[in-house]
Parts: structure tokens; sequence; C-alpha cells
């Protein structure tokens, strides 16, 4: 059985404009190798411009590949239709007041993938939406509002409604917790959680809180420009860092540095 | 009703129902949204109530001043010209073609202008990249010397006259809504529709066109008040409408040489451009207005 | 820096070679429909290439009606233009640059809404009325100011720059001040009525510009550190708020343009608008090629001196020096 992801020699890089025709290449982020099985969570750590972000987005779809390949259950990426891409890849967005457009109600939002993706008709898809609602904890009279409305976690949690709603294998977060202040960071990681129990989803996330990422994840990738310098389970890179930068990471949530 | 009733209201009101509510608290908007009606279906509507045809000559009444001035007469309420045609009437016929035709040409190259510059925002590369090129070439020509050029090559009518300027607007139009369209598609909700698999109409209809009501606002009534400056600009050198259609800017060219026998016939058609200009105005700032506060 | 004005000059050429094929489809149009020379059987490419080198050679074709070369009358016409918008806009920014930062900075007062007034009124004008208005005016109070033409006719200025304001000045052995006093009187009545568009412009950007930078957040933190307003307005804002309405007003020169133009038709300047209005009107098509070219090529050459002089002094700016947006 092959697994869930798979990415093998992924790498990005942009070209700039440097002289009058000779352009330069950046490079974000690769290769990289790495793979995740269903039901575990895989957390991107990292330093600020070390291509976790480029990654993540890379794997949902914005932004494309110089080379490397993808595979979703033993397929490559490029042979999916984007349906089925994003039946089983979706991404919740860093910020979800500038993710949900403004002008459409909470169940045209939701309404949207469904309509694009499946074959639903529209009763179907109004239960769909009410049974997302109330995954999430939201009372279905949210439907009719529009996303001005709501407040910062309501915004969260219709973010992750809409990427629930196809029910997808994987889900990508890209710092979708920096913006929430602490009570209810916890309230949204239950709700993840929560979530993950029920369904068996997979989480790529990206974060830079140390304690989040030890209590949610399986797995840790610890990027440093662009390289994947340290790689595996939780338990084991916490206790035993063995790279200088996983160190420095671990060490900016520890009681004693914050002093 | 709502379980969970936090805004006190019965129903949820859409985003243009609310800039409709906010619209309607400002008097002077208001007000110029039914001057120009008003405007609109009197000069549509002058050649069935008008007491003078804008054509019947009067060798008894010529170049009488307003009924207000020395020697006026209430018949004629703003005079008449040279062959005794009542001025009034004439200004409702200038109107019918000066303001008909700048709306004819403000819908059609908004139209237009969207859809290339849309177009030109959905797609990369060598297309896009042509349309760049070519678009910084036509703006460099002034919209009045490319009006000139096309009616030389069309030839002075007024039918042509509304292509020429239409077409001489179009680069301008397409610049601007190209910008405002892809300001807009850097948006994060941009992505994520695009991420649905969204087609690129669905995208336009639901995503951006109503998230740029307001530049949309700024751009349309630009290109209103562009419009009917340059009818009336083409209209006074004689490469507008010809005789005997009379068009504002025409007919201030035909009252010039009346100028010190009647500076009347002059000065009327300007007022009437001015005006018709100005409550646009007011109506589209008071709009734009409105937008800005129901999104904020 | 090198690097960045040659990527410049290839936009340059690129667009200013679009512009030399619109001006050879003009000119083959017109030729055509109306038969002023006999046609040339060669196909279109070579046609364009032989035109491109004429073009490049500075022949322009010649005036079908005295002969003389397009170029140089051309040129000659447009520099009076130029001295016209240049009036204008020296006059027009003396009065709006202040208003406008007056309406920022008492943004929605009364004082504001005055302004703004002003300045709708101004957009509104449409400048040919204005002129005929204009023109009606000084009848009334008796001739202070002369319209009718560039220059009385006494004086016999040769052409030396093209500008008369600058020509007159050269010939002040022969008839002292009074040609180039004549030619100021007669610039006062066109500058003041294109300046009414101008004004109005001007007045809105700088509105917009100097309301943008109050807002900012060092603006407060100099409020903060307990500046007094004035200080921070002439110390922190105005450097901050004008150079954005630089780039603003490149946008809107081909409009000025225009509207220059129709106001030497009215006032019967000899500009490059009444040059190709009189041509136009008898029949010399040629000219529209010709003065395409001429205005087009001002133009594409002031906005890149424009960008090149905000990089210089612009901060913000700089870094396109370096890399492409």
């Amino acid at each position: 059985m092959p697994s869930l992801l798979k990415v093998t020699n992924l790498c990005k890089s942009f070209t700039q404009p440097s002289g009058l025709f000779t352009t330069r290449e950046k490079v974000a982020y690769g290769p990289v190798s790495f793979s995740i099985e269903a039901g575990q969570t895989l957390a991107v750590v990292g330093e600020s411009g070390s291509g976790k972000s480029a990654l993540v987005r890379t794997i949902a779809g914005v932004l494309k590949a110089t080379s490397g390949n993808i595979f979703i259950k033993g397929e490559p990426l490029e042979s999916l239709s984007s349906q089925q891409r994003c039946l089983s890849v979706r991404m919740i967005f860093q910020d979800p007041s500038s993710s949900l457009n403004p002008k459409m109600t909470v169940g045209k939002i939701l309404n949207a993938p469904l309509e694009l993706n499946t074959n639903k008709n529209a009763t179907e898809r109004h239960d769909k939406i009410i049974e997302t609602l109330k995954l999430v904890g939201l009372l279905p009279d949210y439907l009719a509002f529009f996303p001005n409305m709501l407040s910062s976690v309501q915004k969260h949690q219709v973010a992750i409604a809409r990427a629930m709603i196809l029910d997808p294998d994987i889900i990508l977060a890209d710092e979708i917790l920096t913006t929430l202040d602490i009570s209810l960071r916890f309230k949204i990681v239950n709700l993840l959680l929560k979530i993950q129990r029920e369904k068996g989803t997979s989480y790529i996330f990206v974060a830079h809180n140390m304690h989040l990422v030890k209590h949610m994840s399986d797995q840790i990738m610890v990027l440093h420009q662009g390289k994947i310098i340290e790689k595996g389970p939780t338990a084991t890179i916490c206790e035993h860092p063995q790279q200088e930068q996983t160190k420095y990471l671990l060490l900016t949530h520890q009681p004693d540095y914050r002093k | 009703m709502l379980i969970n009733n936090g805004f006190n209201e019965d129903k949820i009101q859409s985003p243009l129902r609310y800039i409709w509510s906010i619209f309607k608290g400002k008097s002077i908007a208001v007000v110029a949204m039914w001057l120009m009606i008003i405007l609109i279906t009197t000069s549509i509507l002058s050649p069935w109530f008008m007491p003078h045809s804008p054509l019947t000559q009067d060798p008894e009444s010529m170049l009488l001043p307003p009924y207000w001035a020395k020697g006026g007469n209430i018949n004629h309420i703003l005079g008449t010209d040279d062959l005794g045609r009542d001025t009034l009437s004439r200004l409702f016929q200038g109107l019918q073609f000066t303001l008909g035709g700048a709306l004819t040409i403000t819908f059609f190259v908004a139209f237009l202008g969207m859809v290339i510059g849309a177009g030109a925002a959905l797609t990369k590369g060598v297309k896009a990249s042509v349309l760049h090129h070519l678009l910084d070439a036509l703006l460099a020509i002034p919209s009045l010397l490319s009006a000139l050029i096309l009616i030389t090559i069309f030839g002075p009518s007024y039918t042509n006259c509304l292509i020429a300027i239409g077409l001489s607007l179009l680069p301008q139009f397409i610049r601007a809504s190209y910008i405002v369209i892809e300001q807009e598609l850097s948006k994060q909700y941009i992505v994520a529709l695009q991420l649905d698999g969204a087609t690129k109409t669905r995208l336009f209809r639901y995503g951006i066109l109503p998230n740029i009501l307001e530049p949309t606002i700024t751009i349309l009534n630009r290109l209103f008040t562009m419009s009917i400056i340059e009818i009336a600009t083409l209209g006074f050198l004689g490469f507008g409408a010809q005789l005997p259609q009379t068009e504002l800017g025409s007919l201030i060219a035909n009252s010039m040489e009346l100028i010190y026998l009647s500076p009347w016939l002059v000065t009327f058609p300007g007022l009437a451009i001015f005006l018709v200009i100005v409550i646009v105005n007011i109506f589209a700032e008071g709009l734009r207005h409105a937008v800005i506060e129901g999104e904020e | 820096m090198l690097s960045f004005l040659i990527r410049r000059l290839n936009l340059l050429l690129i667009t200013a070679l679009i512009l030399t094929i619109i001006a050879f489809m003009i000119d083959r149009t017109v030729t055509i429909s109306h038969a002023t020379t006999t046609l040339d059987q060669r196909n279109y490419i070579a046609q364009y290439f032989s035109y491109l080198w004429q073009i490049i050679n500075g022949n322009f074709g010649y005036s079908s009606i005295d002969q003389q070369g397009l170029l140089k009358r051309g040129l000659v016409f447009f520099a009076s233009t130029l001295e016209l918008c240049f009036v204008a806009l020296l006059f027009s920014s003396l009065m709006a640059i202040p208003l406008g930062l007056l309406a920022g900075l008492f943004r929605n007062t009364k004082l504001d809404y005055m302004i703004m007034t002003i300045a709708i009124i101004g957009l509104a004008l449409p400048v040919f009325w204005v002129g005929v208005m204009a023109i009606l005016l000084p009848s009334i109070g008796g001739d202070i100011l002369p319209v009718d033409g560039n220059l009385s006719l006494v004086y016999d200025i040769p052409v030396v720059t093209g500008f008369l304001l600058i020509d007159t000045l050269l010939v002040t052995e022969q008839y002292g001040f009074f040609a180039f006093i004549d030619r100021v009187a007669h610039l006062i009545l066109p500058a003041l009525v294109l300046s009414f568009f101008l004004i109005a412009e001007i007045v809105r950007l700088t509105r917009h510009s100097m309301t943008m930078v109050m807002r900012s957040n060092y603006i407060q933190t100099a409020y903060a550190k307990g500046f007094s307003r004035t200080k921070i307005v002439f110390t922190h804002a105005l450097k901050n708020a004008l150079p954005p309405i630089i780039p603003q007003l490149r946008l809107q020169l081909s409009t000025i343009l225009s509207f220059a133009m129709t106001v030497e038709i009215v006032f019967n300047l000899n500009g490059i608008g009444k040059w190709l209005f009189i041509s136009l009107k008898s029949g010399d098509y040629l000219v529209l090629p010709a003065g395409m070219l001429i205005i087009t090529g001002f133009i594409l050459i002031f906005s890149i001196a424009t960008e090149i002089v905000m990089v210089l002094i612009s901060p913000l700016r700089r870094g396109s020096l370096y890399v492409d947006k």
C-alpha cells in the first residue's frame, strides 16, 4: 500500500532579473523528500524565510514546483484532475478575514467547492453544508451571514469548514493559529484534533509555537534555508535535537529563556 | 426566525441593499440621482411635450433673448436663434444627442474594456505582454488626437464620431480596469476560489466583480465625463454631428458668429454640458462614498 | 543604474516601434482613401521598412499644400503648445497645491467641501466653452488682453528655439522687452483657461496624497513625540505627500495635451492643435501621422525622464533600480 502523500525531490525556485538580459535563480526550497500516512500530523517548522510556506503552497497547488514529484496514494499529482486534487488535498489559508470573500454569505462560500467538485444536487449540498457546520461547531443560522459579521474565531471555523466540506484526506494549514489569541487558539486546536479523531484526516501544518507542535504533531520536519535538516517523530526531535537550528527553535519556547 | 439573533434583525441585508440604504441617507446625492433621471427622461420625451419643434423657423421672432431679459418673450423661455428657432427645444435635442451618445459610449466601452482588461489580467504570457506594449503605445496618443485620426479615416458624422471617441477612450479604460482586477487577483479569497477549480467566468462573476464596485464607479464616472466633453469638443470643431443634427458642441460652434449679438446662444449649451457633468459627478461621488462606508 | 536605464530604453524602443507601425498604418489608409500620391506597389512590409527609414532620417513627409517638411514645422508648432502647457502647469500648481494640501489637512470640514466643489466645477467645465466665454469677457471689460494668435503681427521674430518666450528675449536689441511682454499677454488667457482643468486635477491628487500621508503611522509617531502640527506638516508630511503627485500627473499628460490643442483652436494660437485642425480642414491628411509621432515621441521621452527623476529623488522608488517590480 503506497503512502498517502509522498514527495520526492521537490524543488521550487523563482527567477529574478538581475542584469540586462540575465536572470538569477532564487531557490525557495528543495530538494525535499518526505511522506505522510493517513491520520498522521506533520509539523513543518523553521525560521522565517526557510521556505515552509512555499512548500505548503506548492502541495496545495497555488505554486507550481520547478522540479520533483508529488504522489497522492501512489498517483502522481499531475495526472489527477483538479476535482480529484481538491477531493484529496485542501488548504486552510493563513488569515481567514482575507480568505473569505466579503461579498458572499457563509452558505455560498461553502457551496462553491461542493458545486464545482461534486455531482451532488442542491438539497444534498445543503445537507452536507449543515453537517459540516455542525462538525466545526457552528449553528445553521450562520449560513445567511456575511464574513464581516463573524468574530475572528468564527471565521476560522468557517475556513476549516470550507476545507472539510469535501472530506479530503489531507489538510494543509499555513500558520493559521498565529492571528488568534491564546484561549481561542486552543479552541481551534481542539477542534482540529476532534476532526482528526472523527474523520481520520492527515494534517500538514506550519507553525512557530513549539508547544503547539509538540501537542499536535506526530512527525516534525525542520527546514533551514530550503533544506530539510532534521526529520523524525515528535518525541525524538523534541528530546534529542541533533542540529543547532532545531535546538534554537526549541529553546525559544523554554520557560527560563523567556524571562 | 434566527435562533441566535445577535444583530437584532429579522433578515440579513445583502451588501448591495446595505449600500443602497446608506446612499438613501445622502440627500445631495439622491437629489442628483433624481435630477439625472429627470434629465434623461425629459431629453428623450422632449419632442412630445415641447411647444416648439427644434427645427421650425420663425421670421417673426429672431434672436430673442431669454424671457427675463429686456425684450424677451414668454413663448420662448430661453429665447431664439438667428433663424427664430426655439433655444430650449434645440437644447433638449442637443442634450439628446450628447447625453445619449455619452451613455452609449460609456456602456459599450465599459463592457469591452472590462472583458479585455479581465482577459489580460487572467492570462499570462505572450498574449498579455503584447497587449501591454500595444496599450503603452496607444495610451501615449492624446484621446482627442486619436479621435481626430479615426474620424479622418471614417469621415465626419455623428455615428462615426461616437465610434471614434469610444475607440480612443478604450485603451484608458482597459488599462484602468486591468489594474483594478490585477490588484483583486492577489487577494486570498480569489486564490481559494481558484484552488476550488472555479472557471474564469465564475471567478470573475462571484470573486472579482462584487469586490471592485468602488474603483469601477470612479472609472465609469471618469469615462462618462470624458466622453461628454469629447463629443462636445468634436461637435464644436465640426467633426461630430452634421447639420441639421444639433449636438450641444455644434450648437455652440454654430452660434459663434453671433457671440457679440446674442451671447445667450453660446452660454446656454455650455451651461447645459456643465450641469450634466456636475450632476453625474455628484451622483457618482455619493454612490462611491456609500460603497466605501458599506464596506467598512 | 546603467542596466535600469538600458531596460527602460528598451521598453521605450518597443513602444516607439509600435507607434511607428500605427503611424504607418494611418499614413497608408489616408493616402489610399484620399489618393494624394501615386500608390506604392511593393508589399506592406517593405513599404513599412522604407517608411521607418525615412522617419529615422527625420523625413516625416511633406505638406501637400506648401511642400514644407512636416517635421520641422510640426516641431515649431509643438514648441508653442508646450509653452502654453508649461505656463498653465506653473500657474495651476501655484494655485492648486496649497489648496489641495489644505483640503487634505482639514478633511471633511467646510473648507474641504468648498475646495472640492471648486475642483468638481473645474473638471466639469468644457474647456472650449470656457475659452469661448473668455474671449467674450475682454469685449465686455475692454481690450486688456489680446485673444488673437501667438504674437502681435508687428513683431518679426526669427525662429531660434521655437519657444517664443525665449525667442522674444533674444531680440531685445530690436524691440526691447515689448515683444516678450506681448507674448506673455497673449499667453495669459489661454493658460488661465487650460488651468481650470489642471487645477481641479492637481487639487484632487494633492488632497488624496496628503490624506494618505496624514493617516500613516509615522505622522502619528511624530504627534506622539510632541511635535507641533505645523512642524509635522512642514518637515514630515510635505516631503512625503508631494512626490507621488508627479507620476500621477504624468499619466494625465496626454489629456492635458488634448485640452491644450482645443484651447489653441479656440484662441487661434499657432500650436500643434491648430496646425492639425487647419491642415485637416484643407485636406492635408499627411500631418496626422507626423503630428502623432511628434506628440507621442514627446510623451514617451517625458515619461522616461520623470521616471528617472522620481528614482533619483524618492528613496521608495530607488528599489526599482535593482529589481523589476
